[in-house]
C-alpha cells in the first residue's frame, strides 16, 4: 500500500522523530564503537617499517565461573614496554630482514617549555625521517630536532629529559615527521633511563619477508604490521579503545531503550485511536493477524524513512561526537575516527528492528478488539489495564529495589553494575505501570486542581482519571527524560565531588610540585628533600594497573587507576588505613582500598599486572578507605616508575615540618624553577586542577542527557497532542453541551498540568531513589550532590 | 459456492429455488448471550430461509442488536448453536470464523464505517484483498454500477454524501457474493429519500440475486422492505409479521411496547 498523507500525522510524526533522532544517536556511538574497535594511533615513526615487534597489547588471565566455560579476559597494556635488546638478535636472522632498530622512546622538554619525545637516530631509518640540514647526531652531547623547533645547525640549547635540563649542540635539522629529537644510540639509550633496553624493535626488510618466520623469532612478542603498527608508538590509544566501545555500546543502547519507550506509548496509543477502525476491519473480514500486521506495517512505513534519514545523518553525528570527545581530552589525541557505512546500516536496521518488535507488542491490543465494537455508535475508550503490564512491572519495581539493597550492602564495581540495573528496570517499571500510576497521579493531583479550581478542575481530574491508559503513554517519556537526566548528571557530580573531596581529605602535604609538561624530572624529588623546613617528600607516579577480583562469586579483570607513592607516603598521604601501613610500601608490595581487597590479610600475595604488561605477585602490606581519591591500587614510586613508559613523576609531595614559613617556600619555588615547566603549588590551586581534570568527565554525561533528553522531550510533546487530539470529538461534545471554548481549553491546560506533573514525580522517585542509592554507596551519606550547569566551565 | 458474477442471472435463483433442499440462509438453536446476570438473548430459535428479506425488530433493550451479532458471528453465544448454511459456527476458531465471514457474510453498518484513507475502489475491493484473492477490477466496477456509483470509483468517503457513502457500503458487503447480509440500522442515519434509495438495493439483491437479508432497525417504514418481521422483546422472540406494512408494523408494534 502506497503511503499517505494521513500516515505522516500525529502519532507518525512523532514516531518519525522520535526514531530518526533515536536512529542518529545508536548510529553515532556505532562509529564511536567502530572507532573504539578498529582504532590505531597514527603511525608516525615507523611507517617504513616492514613491522614492529614488542609485548602483546594486552594482558589476559583465563577465569572461569561456575557452571560455565574458562574464558581468557584481557585487559590492555597502557604503557610501552621494556624489552632486553638481545630479543632482537633472533629477528636479525629472518631471511629478508635488512636491520632490526631497538627503539627507544622518552618524554623531553625543550627551554621553552615546548614538549619533544626523544630517540636514537638509528630508529629515523624506521620513519624514512632525514636531515634537512647538518648531519646526524654522533657524539653524548649532539642532537638534531625538527625544523620547527625553531634551533640552528652549530647552536647549543637545553633539554630536560628525568633531571635538570642540559645543554646540547644541535648537529642537524630534521625536515618533516612528529615533534621527535634524536640523539647519538649509546645517549639514547642512557637519557631514557633503562640501556640495554628498547620499547619496541622495528624492521626493516624485503617485502617478501615472512611475517610467521618474524612471529616464530619472537617468541612472547607480538608483530604489528600495517596500521597496527601505531600502536607500538603510543599505546595510549589501544588502551583507551575497550573503555570506549564499553561506553559506545552502553549510550547506544540506552538512547535505543530510551525511544522504545517513547515509541511504544505513541504506537499504543495510535491503535487505541483507531481501534474503531480496525474493529470495522476485523468485522468485514481480517484475522486479528491481519490487522497486528496492519499495525506493524504502519509503523513500519514510518520507521523506515526515519530509518534511512537518521542512519544517513549518524555518520556526521558520529563524527562530530568523535571530535567533540577528542578535543574535551575525553579520548586521547591520536585516537582516530574509523568511518564506514556500518553504523548507518547497523543502526537502521536495528532501529527497524526493533520498532516491529514494539509494534508487535503494540498490536497485542488487537486481539482485544471485538469485531462488535464497529456496530457501537462511540467507540469507547478500553480503559482496563492489562494485567500482564501490571505483574511485569510490579517485578521490575520490586527486583529493582532488591538491587538497590545489592547496591547498597556491596560497594566498588558490584555496586555500580548493580545502580545501573537499578535504574533500568526502575524506568522499564514505572513504563510498565504508566496507567496505574497515571490514575493514581489523576485521584491525587486531580483533587488538588479540583480544590483550586472547581469547575474546569473537576473537569480536568474527571477527564485525567477516565483516560488514564492514555496518560500513561504521555507520562512515561517525561518520568524517563527526568530521571535520566537527574540520574545522569547529579551522579556524575556526585562521583566528581565525592572524588575531589576525598582526594583533598587523603592529602596531607602543604605544598605540591607538579609540571605544566609531561611530568616532573624525577631528580625534583631528591632536590626538594634538601630544603630546609620540609619534614617530608612523596613523589607520585600515576599508572593504570590490572588485576583479577572477585566480584559476586566470579572472578572479573579489571583495570584500575594506581598510583606509585615514595619516600615518606605514611606523612604525606592520608589513606585512611584499616589494616597495615604505608611504611611498608616498598619492593614488590601493594596496598589496597576496601573496595578490591576482598578480604585480603596483610601479608598475603595479590597478583597484579602493571601498566607495561608485567605480571607480579605483590605482597598486601596496607587495606585503605579512601579509594575514590587515591584510586584503588598504592604501590611503590620505584616500582610503578620501573614498569612504566615514562619515567617523570605525576607530581611531588611536600610537607614542611609545621606550617610552611616563608623561606621554605621561596626555596621550594628556587629548586623548582631549576627546572623547566615545574613549580610548586598550593593546596587550593592543587584542588582545583584535580577537580577541573575530573570535570571532563561531566561533558559526556551532558552530551548524553542533552541529546537523549531532547528526543524524548519531542516524543512527549507528540504523544501529548495525539492524546488529546484522540479526544476532539469528546471536546467538542463538551462544548456542545454548554461548556465554553475557555472551559474546555482550560480543562484541557489543567489535564495536562495534571499528567505532566504525574510523570515529572514519577521521575523524580525514580531520580530520588537511584541518586540517593548512589551517594550513600559513593560518600557513605545520603546526599546526591547537584550538577553543576551544562557546557559551562 | 464460489460464483464469479457478482450478480446471478434470475434463472439460476429459479432452478436453486425449484431444486435445492430448503437448507436455512441462517439458523439459531436455543441461543442465549448473557452480560453477568443480564440475558440479553434468552434461548432463541429461529431459521431465516434463503432468499429471504427480514427486518427485526424491538425496543431498545430488547436484544436486537445482540441478535444480530450472535447471528453473524461477530459475537458467540453463551450457549446455544448458530448455523450458516451447514456451517455450525461455535466449531470455529477465530481465524476460521473470520474467513467464514469474510466469503459467506456482508455487513451494513448504521455507521458506514468506511476507511477514510481509502477511495471508493479500494474501500470495496478490502474483503477481497483481505482474502487474499485477485482482485477483478471488472466485478468491483460491476458491483459498483449494481449500488449506482460507477462514476465514483477514486472519490474518498470524505468526498460522498451519507447516502453514497452507505450504498458503497453496500457494495462492500455485497463484493464477495456473501450468502447473507447483515445491516444493522442501514438506513438510521440517512434521510428518508437516500434510505429508500439503499433499502431498493437490498431488496434488489434478495429479489434478483437470491441472497439472504437480515436487518435491525427500529424504523417501520424499513421494516416494511421486508418479507417478514420478526419482533425481539426482553431477549426474546415474541412475535412473527409476514408480509408487512407500515400500518400493520405500527400495529403490531404498539403491541410489543405496551
Amino acid at each position: 500500500m502506497r503511503p499517505r498523507r494521513s500516515d505522516f500525522q500525529g502519532a507518525s510524526l512523532g514516531v518519525l522523530v522520535t526514531l530518526l533522532f533515536a536512529t542518529v544517536l545508536v548510529g553515532a556511538f556505532g562509529v564511536l564503537l567502530e572507532s573504539g574497535l578498529r582504532a590505531h594511533a597514527p603511525v608516525e615513526r615507523y611507517g617504513a617499517a616492514r613491522a614492529v615487534v614488542t609485548t602483546p597489547g594486552s594482558v589476559g588471565i583465563r577465569t572461569k565461573s561456575a557452571g560455565s566455560k574458562p574464558k581468557t579476559q584481557h585487559r590492555p597494556r597502557t604503557e610501552l614496554p621494556r624489552i632486553p635488546v638481545s630479543a632482537a638478535d633472533r629477528l636479525r636472522q629472518v631471511p629478508g630482514v635488512r636491520a632490526v632498530v631497538p627503539d627507544v622512546s622518552f618524554p623531553l622538554v625543550t627551554a621553552g617549555g615546548a614538549a619533544l619525545s626523544g630517540h636514537g637516530w638509528d630508529s629515523a631509518a624506521l620513519g624514512r625521517v632525514t636531515l634537512s640540514a647538518g648531519r646526524a647526531p654522533q657524539a653524548p652531547g649532539e642532537v638534531a630536532l625538527p625544523a620547527s623547533a625553531g634551533a640552528r645547525v652549530g647552536q647549543a640549547i637545553k633539554l630536560q629529559a628525568d633531571g635538570a635540563p642540559t645543554p646540547f649542540r644541535v648537529t642537524g635539522l630534521v625536515g618533516s615527521g612528529p615533534a621527535a629529537a634524536y640523539f647519538a644510540s649509546g645517549t639514547a639509550a642512557e637519557l631514557s633511563g633503562h640501556p640495554g633496553f628498547a620499547n619496541a624493535f622495528g624492521v626493516l626488510a624485503d617485502h617478501g619477508t615472512k611475517i610467521g618466520a618474524l612471529r616464530d623469532a619472537a617468541p612472547g612478542l607480538t608483530v604489528l604490521t600495517g596500521s597496527a603498527r601505531g600502536d607500538a608508538e603510543d599505546p595510549a590509544v589501544a588502551a583507551a579503545r575497550p573503555d570506549t566501545v564499553e561506553l559506545a555500546s552502553a549510550v547506544g543502547s540506552t538512547s535505543l531503550m530510551a525511544a522504545l519507550i517513547v515509541v511504544g506509548g505513541l504506537l499504543g496509543l495510535q491503535v487505541r485511536r483507531r481501534s474503531r477502525e480496525y474493529a470495522m476491519l476485523r468485522a468485514v473480514g481480517a484475522t486479528p493477524g491481519q490487522v497486528r500486521g496492519r499495525v506493524v506495517r504502519e509503523a513500519l512505513r514510518t520507521a523506515l524513512p526515519a530509518a534511512a534519514v537518521g542512519g544517513a545523518l549518524s555518520l556526521a553525528a558520529g563524527a562530530a561526537l568523535h571530535s567533540a570527545m577528542r578535543d574535551k581530552g575525553v579520548l586521547p589525541p591520536g585516537f582516530a575516527l574509523a568511518l564506514s557505512p556500518l553504523p548507518a546500516l547497523a543502526s537502521f536496521a536495528i532501529t527497524l528492528v526493533a520498532t516491529v518488535l514494539v509494534a508487535l507488542l503494540a498490536s497485542l491490543r488487537v486481539s482485544g478488539i471485538r469485531p462488535v465494537q464497529a456496530l457501537g455508535e462511540t467507540a469507547a475508550d478500553p480503559s482496563g489495564v492489562a494485567r500482564w503490564r501490571i505483574v511485569v512491572g510490579a517485578l521490575l519495581l520490586a527486583a529493582g529495589l532488591s538491587t538497590l539493597a545489592v547496591a547498597l550492602k556491596t560497594s566498588g564495581p558490584a555496586a555500580a553494575a548493580s545502580l545501573s540495573g537499578l535504574i533500568m528496570s526502575l524506568m522499564i517499571g514505572v513504563a510498565m505501570l504508566s496507567p496505574v500510576i497515571a490514575r493514581l497521579g489523576a485521584r491525587v493531583l486531580g483533587g488538588a486542581v479540583a480544590l483550586l479550581s472547581p469547575v474546569t478542575g473537576r473537569l480536568a481530574r474527571q477527564s485525567a482519571e477516565a483516560a488514564a491508559p492514555r496518560a500513561g503513554a504521555v507520562l512515561t517519556p517525561v518520568a524517563l527524560v527526568i530521571a535520566f537526566a537527574l540520574v545522569q548528571l547529579s551522579g556524575v557530580a556526585t562521583i566528581i565531588d565525592a572524588t575531589s573531596a576525598q582526594a583533598s581529605a587523603a592529602n596531607r602535604a602543604d605544598r605540591m610540585i607538579v609540571s605544566s609538561g609531561p611530568g616532573v624530572p624525577s631528580g625534583v624529588a631528591e632536590a626538594v628533600r634538601g630544603v630546609p623546613g620540609v619534614a617530608a617528600v612523596t613523589p607520585v607516579h600515576r599508572m593504570s594497573v590490572a588485576m583479577p577480583v572477585r566480584e559476586v562469586g566470579d572472578v572479573q579483570f579489571r583495570s584500575y587507576a594506581a598510583r606509585g607513592l615514595g619516600a615518606d607516603a605514611s606523612k604525606t598521604v592520608d589513606a585512611r588505613i584499616t589494616k597495615g601501613g604505608l611504611d611498608a610500601l616498598t619492593g614488590t608490595s601493594v596496598a589496597l582500598s576496601r573496595d578490591v581487597a576482598g578480604g585480603a590479610k596483610i601479608g598475603s600475595s595479590r597478583t597484579i599486572f602493571l601498566g607495561d604488561g608485567v605480571r607480579i605477585e605483590a605482597r598486601v602490606v596496607a587495606v585503605y578507605e579512601r579509594a575514590l581519591g587515591l584510586g584503588d591500587v598504592l604501590l611503590p614510586r620505584d616500582l610503578v616508575t620501573a614498569h612504566s613508559g615514562s619515567p617523570l613523576d605525576d607530581h611531588v609531595l611536600v610537607r614542611c615540618s609545621g606550617p610552611c614559613s616563608p623561606e621554605t617556600v621561596r626555596s621550594l619555588d628556587a629548586v623548582a624553577a631549576r627546572f623547566t615547566g615545574v613549580r610548586a603549588e598550593d593546596r587550593a590551586a592543587f584542588g582545583e586542577a584535580t577537580s577541573r581534570e575530573l570535570r571532563t568527565q561531566e561533558f559526556l554525561s551532558q552530551i548524553i542527557v542533552a541529546a537523549i533528553g531532547g528526543f524524548v522531550l519531542i516524543g512527549v510533546v507528540t504523544t501529548r497532542l495525539l492524546a488529546t487530539a484522540s479526544r476532539r470529538r469528546e471536546l467538542t461534545l463538551l462544548h456542545k453541551i454548554g461548556a465554553t471554548r475557555g472551559q474546555v481549553r482550560a480543562s484541557v491546560r489543567l489535564e495536562g498540568v495534571i499528567v505532566l506533573s504525574t510523570g515529572a514525580l514519577a521521575g523524580l522517585a525514580v531520580a530520588a531513589v537511584t541518586t540517593v542509592a548512589l551517594a550513600t554507596v559513593v560518600t557513605g551519606t545520603p546526599l546526591p550532590s547537584l550538577p553543576s550547569l551544562p557546557f559551562i566551565h | 459456492m464460489a460464483n464469479d458474477l457478482p450478480v446471478r442471472s434470475v434463472d439460476d435463483v429459479n432452478s436453486a429455488m425449484t431444486s435445492a433442499p430448503a437448507v436455512p440462509a441462517v439458523r439459531l438453536d436455543t441461543v442465549t448471550r448473557a452480560y453477568g446476570q443480564m440475558r440479553a438473548l434468552d434461548g432463541v430459535s429461529w431459521a431465516f430461509p434463503p432468499g429471504g428479506f427480514t427486518a427485526v425488530m424491538g425496543p431498545s433493550g430488547s436484544g436486537k442488536s445482540t441478535f444480530l451479532q450472535c447471528a453473524s458471528g461477530l459475537d458467540r453465544p453463551t450457549s446455544g448453536t448458530v448455523w450458516i448454511g451447514d456451517t455450525d459456527l461455535g466449531r470455529l476458531r477465530e481465524a476460521a470464523l473470520t474467513r467464514l465471514r469474510r466469503e459467506r457474510i456482508g455487513f451494513v453498518f448504521q455507521a458506514f464505517n468506511l476507511i477514510p484513507s481509502m477511495d471508493v475502489e479500494e474501500n470495496v475491493a478490502l474483503p477481497l484483498r483481505l482474502g487474499g484473492r485477485q482482485v477483478d477490477r471488472d466485478r468491483i466496477a460491476a458491483v459498483l454500477a449494481r449500488v449506482g456509483l460507477a462514476d465514483r470509483m477514486r472519490s474518498r468517503p470524505s468526498e460522498l454524501s451519507g447516502g453514497q457513502q452507505q450504498r458503497v457500503a453496500l457494495a462492500r458487503a455485497l463484493v464477495t457474493d456473501p450468502a447473507v447480509v447483515f445491516a444493522d440500522e442501514p438506513t438510521g442515519a440517512l434521510d428518508p429519500r437516500t434510505a429508500r434509495e439503499v433499502l431498493r438495493l437490498m431488496r434488489e439483491a434478495v429479489d434478483r440475486a437470491g441472497q439472504t437479508v437480515v436487518l435491525v432497525t427500529h424504523d417501520p417504514v424499513t421494516a416494511s422492505w421486508a418479507d417478514s418481521v420478526l419482533f425481539l422483546d426482553g431477549g426474546r422472540i415474541v412475535d412473527e409479521l409476514r408480509s408487512p406494512t407500515v400500518a400493520s408494523v405500527l400495529a403490531r408494534w404498539d403491541g410489543v411496547a405496551a
